[in-house]
């Protein structure tokens, strides 16, 4: 019952996300068929090609026809690159979406250890170290951490390729070695945000009495917080965690651009370079599909993860 | 065997505990009982050497001779539970909430033992037997949400018995239980010590809790005021004295008013919780000026209807407001109402100042900003709290404080009902009864009609006017306090009766009685 709830609500958000990606292309000025027959076309070559892309009918037809497209497969045709858009999409996402994941673990590796031996060592000198650490990394953009790597890890020490991506033809290593510096530059401010996050939801945790008896039990101050505390602070680090996912998405479009990975974050950035709106349409109702699906994901591990909500009241 | 020797506790430059030393003997029962802040919680947590954050212990702790603050952690965490284990006050926060409670239990054994899985389930499953829990029906896969506050505490007996320790420390473990659940628990904790010349310390500041004790020492102020069994009948210390008189509460008498028009009525009400019923079909009235107590075991109901009656869960019934019956499911009582809750401190918003979460009931009328300040600021003056109080954050009072907050916030909107769900059982004994007193002065001055949950029947007899006993979601007795305590007729009653009637502090029969209680009083 509650997993249906949850789903219908999953449907519900998507189907808004789709109606506001639409409306906003919509909205945007510019005309789709002179943009794609240039400045100077004829008046009729135009009309012609608006009246055969559909344009000319009303909002709510064009917007049925694009959803029951999405829903077929259908995503339309790409004005600048005259291929299919969903064809574009499932090439991009094969660099994208490693990149986003390899972004993600590496940022609760980091964070999960960070924030647990803060709490541990809570007050003491370890955790001023590590919140100082978390300090500096989450005021640091991505952008320039990537420019950083890039300078000191491909130019000075020549360790990584300072861009590009070799396909994943060319090897896995390979493939991954090229993903690993701007999967770093993405993480580290994440981690930095979800450090904080663990050790908050974990000292909370930490002055309960349950921790207190784990140690009573003869738990280690490490043990009951990592037995005890942590399984309690689950429902923040996941709610973090799935919002992070979205900045990493958003993220991104920079970092593809500045290490010039071949990925939707670029094709975007492209897309709309060029006022390709059925592409940016249908990246972004990709995007916006992935974040929801994804933090709809994180509740249910939370709700799984805690018996109170797992069996009801 | 145990020994503190000149124990000391400071935190930053604060001194908590000041030469604390005594000594325990196997198979003892110790008690250590004084109010809030007195440093007994904190003596029994030298005992496991397990310091609150913040907090270092200097002197000694001595286990057969070796002193445990000077060993590693590592050192001390093996004697931990194996030698020395300890019970917690709060049911509803000592069980970790997403671990079975078998595993719980488990876990003690697999920290100190290599017994292999098989083994271990089965004395899990000896320890359920033992404390009473497989005869309930608890079986380890059980979750603590499942369970009532009484059965969890049994299961944190049996995480604190599961290796047979040489001492175990009891802090409050029954406090917050009511009084029939309580008197079982400290049956059972008493039955299985004895059973394996175990010392049990027990920490409390509750003198009827004291009394089971062989030795009893008095704190204050992080110091021994007072021991021996004479502080239970004529106590010296200054501590002693306090604690002695809380056990009484009296408040000056009342006239006898003329029977009046119920300001509510509420018929048939049915409050149902995870689709079963918690109350059933429930009918009473309330007069203004009426002070109404209902009382009943955990899980009887009664926090329910309060809850059900003020729209704060789904339920199903009449309510007559002042003579005019109001629609179905509409919370327009919470209007006219105030609410106090047990614990003050979950009910305030942390990043508000005191003044802001009195002045909250008002959000819906069409006062001034500075109206609302002032109405708040008055409320607060009214519960004892004037000054430069309405500015600062629930964390800078104290717990007997809080609940003047919590008062302060129910009476503000004028209410013509103030509902009061366990308002007093969260504070130790001394602030109890200027609570009750606060209570009966704010009832009186405002013509209040007070709903009252309770379970500290002392509490009920000096307080209600007419008093309702509930059994699984139904009324099954009502009258005076005179007729409940007098002549009990149902037997959920006479089992609450009976219990009251134990605890010298209890006061269960006439005020004759009571002398001859004191002067009997055992112990002697």
């Amino acid at each position: 019952m509650r997993v249906l709830t949850r789903l219908a609500q999953l449907a519900a958000t998507l189907f808004v996300a789709s109606l506001i990606v639409f409306m906003a292309m919509s909205v945007l000025p510019g005309d789709a068929g002179l943009l794609r027959l240039g400045m100077n076309a004829e008046p009729a070559a135009v009309a012609a090609l608006r009246a055969e892309m559909g344009l000319d009918d009303p909002l709510p037809l064009r917007f049925v026809a694009w959803l029951g497209g999405i829903l077929t497969g259908d995503f339309g045709t790409s004005g600048t690159y005259d291929v299919s858009v969903l064809g574009l999409l499932a090439e991009r996402a094969r660099v994208s979406v490693p990149l986003a994941v390899y972004a993600l673990v590496l940022s609760v590796a980091l964070a999960l250890p960070a924030g647990i031996y803060a709490a541990v060592r809570r007050g003491r000198f370890a955790d001023r170290a590590v919140r100082g650490v978390a300090e500096i990394g989450l005021s640091v953009p991505a952008v320039w951490l990537g420019l950083l790597f890039i300078y000191v890890f491909a130019v000075y020490l020549r360790w990584a390729p300072a861009g590009g991506f070799p396909g994943w033809d060319a090897g896995p290593a390979r493939a991954l070695g090229a993903l690993t510096l701007p999967a770093v530059a993405l993480a580290i401010p994440q981690a930095a945000i979800l450090a904080r996050i663990v050790r908050t939801a974990l000292t909370e945790a930490m002055d309960e009495d349950f921790v207190a008896l784990a140690r009573a039990k003869g738990r280690s101050t490490a043990g009951a917080v990592i037995h005890h505390a942590l399984p309690n602070a689950w429902a923040p680090i996941l709610t973090v965690v799935g919002m992070q996912f979205g900045f990493l998405v958003a993220g991104a479009i920079v970092i593809e651009t500045v290490f010039n990975l071949p990925g939707l974050g670029r094709l975007l950035f492209q897309a709309v370079a060029q006022r390709d709106i059925v592409l940016v349409q249908g990246i972004t109702l990709v995007v916006v599909a992935t974040v929801v699906i994804v933090n709809a994901l994180c509740d249910v591990v939370a709700v799984a993860s805690n018996p109170r909500l797992r069996r009801g009241p | 065997m145990l020994e503190l020797d000149r124990l000391g506790a400071r935190a930053g430059r604060t001194t908590l505990l000041s030469d604390v030393s005594l000594t325990i003997a196997p198979g003892e029962r110790v008690a250590i009982v004084g109010a809030s802040g007195s440093g007994k919680s904190l003596t029994g947590r030298a005992m496991l050497t397990l310091p609150p954050s913040g907090v270092t212990y200097s002197g000694a702790v001595r286990l057969d001779g070796v002193d445990l603050l000077s060993l590693p952690d590592a050192e001390v965490a093996t004697r931990r539970a194996a030698a020395v284990s300890i019970i917690f006050q709060e049911p509803a926060t000592a069980l970790n909430p997403v671990h079975s409670i078998g595993a719980q239990i488990d876990e003690t054994i697999r920290l100190h033992t290599r017994a292999a899985a098989g083994e271990r389930a089965e004395r899990v499953l000896s320890l359920l037997e033992r404390t009473g829990l497989t005869a309930a029906g608890v079986g380890p896969e059980r979750y603590p949400h499942e369970l009532s506050g009484g059965q969890r505490q049994r299961v944190a007996i049996a995480i604190a018995l599961a290796l047979s320790p040489r001492v175990v420390v009891a802090d409050e473990a029954t406090s917050a239980l009511d009084a029939v659940t309580s008197a079982r628990i400290l049956d059972l904790l008493e039955g299985l010590t004895a059973a394996n010349d175990t010392a049990l310390v027990l920490i409390t500041h509750d003198l009827a809790v004291a009394r089971r004790a062989d030795r009893v020492l008095v704190m204050a102020d992080g110091r021994i005021a007072e021991e021996g069994r004479e502080v239970l009948t004529r106590p010296v210390s200054a501590a002693g004295r306090a604690l002695h008189d809380a056990r009484h509460i009296t408040l000056p008498p009342r006239p006898a008013k003329a029977a009046r028009d119920p300001v509510l009525a509420v018929r048939d009400v049915r409050v149902e919780r995870g689709g079963r019923p918690v109350v059933d079909g429930v009918s009473f009235t309330v007069a203004p000026g009426e002070r109404l107590a209902l009382v009943g075991g955990s899980g009887s109901g009664k926090t329910s209807l309060v809850r059900g009656l003020l729209g704060l869960l789904p339920m199903t019934g009449a309510i007559t407001l002042a003579g005019s019956e109001l629609p179905a499911g509409s919370p327009v009582l919470r209007d006219q109402a105030g609410m106090v809750f047990q614990d003050p401190a979950t009910s305030f918003n942390p990043r508000f100042s005191a003044g802001r979460i009195v002045a909250e009931p008002l959000f819906r009328t069409l006062l001034s900003r500075k109206a609302r300040r002032e109405r708040a600021a008055m409320s607060l003056e009214r519960v004892g709290l004037g000054g430069d109080a309405a500015g600062r954050k629930p964390h800078a009072f104290s717990g007997g404080q809080r609940q003047r907050i919590a008062i302060a916030r129910a009476l503000v909107a004028t209410p013509r009902i103030l509902f009061a769900d366990e308002p007093v059982s969260a504070l130790d004994a001394a602030l109890r009864g200027q609570m009750v007193a606060l209570f009966d002065t704010l009832v009186r001055e405002d013509d209040l009609a007070l709903v009252f949950v309770a379970h500290d029947l002392a509490l009920v007899r000096a307080l209600a006017d007419r008093i309702i006993v509930m059994e699984a979601g139904r009324i099954v007795e009502q009258g005076t306090p005179e007729e409940i305590f007098r002549r009990p007729r149902h037997a959920a009653t006479r089992a609450l009766v009976d219990e009251a009637r134990d605890e010298p502090g209890g006061d269960a029969r006439g005020d004759e009685a009571r002398q001859d209680d004191e002067a009997a009083a055992p112990g002697g």
